[in-house]
């Protein structure tokens, strides 16, 4: 691999890395700003997906699969049978008095934030050769959850169970 | 493309979610900004997973994010199942005529 290709692999991976990065904040903004609910949910759906196009750029592929499988395929399922569920005709996505208070607020907490994160200075280390992974994350990943992390993956088991017979209990039919 | 460059939009999504989870006035579109916020988190937490400076291969990041979507899963349909149950009960969902707890 010369050196002339890997430059311009990088300003790809730049181009791309900033469209997707326009596209997310446009779409975050969609669900605050649009009027309708269901396209407000249409723009969450956006979002979700360039989220996981950002971890397939940070060599996650795995998560990637999973944010598209869960966050795409069930919890928005979820969110829109919710609004169809619960529609009227008049309602829309308003907010209530206090929001140009709380842009504020919000808006200094995020040019905080973007001030500290700008002088963060962690290089690429993955650059070099003998810190790549070898293969896909996915044999790591499961490793780790069946070792290391085996008592948190097993509560989160009973978790999911407990949330599902919670859910059923309170939708259920008297 | 830096690890900056990850915070700065996880920052900037994470600020939109806070903004509507704090303003907004029906209850589902509430949700969807927690869920915003909660992707900008991710983002974030395999931004560093990625760019942290050890010799080997970590990913300790990437499991705690497969955790927070587990909670962020049995969150939603909990939450949603509640919101079901209030507009069947209360035929509303706006939060600001759900204050019962008020009278």
């Amino acid at each position: 691999m010369n050196s002339e290709f890997v430059t311009e692999s990088s300003m790809v991976l730049e181009i791309v890395f900033w469209a997707i990065s326009v596209i997310s904040i446009i779409s975050a903004l969609g669900v605050v700003l649009l009027k309708s609910v269901f396209r407000a949910a249409l723009s969450l759906i956006i979002c979700f997906i360039t989220i996981a196009a950002f971890f397939i750029l940070l060599n996650a592929e795995f998560l990637a699969a999973v944010q598209i499988l869960i966050y795409i395929g069930a919890i928005s399922v979820l969110l829109i049978f919710a609004i169809l569920f619960t529609r009227d005709i008049d309602i829309q996505n308003v907010s209530h008095k206090f929001n140009l208070i709380t842009a504020i607020v919000v808006g200094v907490f995020c040019l905080i934030s973007i001030y500290i994160f700008n002088d963060i200075n962690i290089k690429d280390i993955t650059k070099d050769e003998a810190s790549y992974l070898y293969g896909s994350t996915v044999n790591e990943i499961g490793r780790l959850l069946v070792n290391n992390f085996v008592l948190p993956f097993e509560v989160v088991s009973i978790l999911l169970l407990a949330a599902l017979i919670g859910a059923f209990v309170l939708i259920r039919e008297d | 493309m830096d690890l900056n460059n990850f915070l700065i939009v996880s920052a900037i999504l994470f600020s939109i979610g806070l903004y509507g989870a704090l303003t907004k006035k029906h209850l589902v579109v509430i949700f969807m900004c927690i869920e915003l916020m909660f992707n900008a988190v991710n983002l974030a937490l395999v931004g560093f997973s990625k760019y942290q400076n050890l010799t080997l291969v970590n990913l300790n990041g990437h499991i705690f994010v497969i955790f927070i979507i587990a909670v962020a899963a049995a969150e939603i349909a909990l939450g949603l199942a509640i919101v079901m149950s209030i507009y069947k009960n209360k035929d509303t969902i706006f939060i600001t005529e759900i204050d019962s707890l008020k009278k």
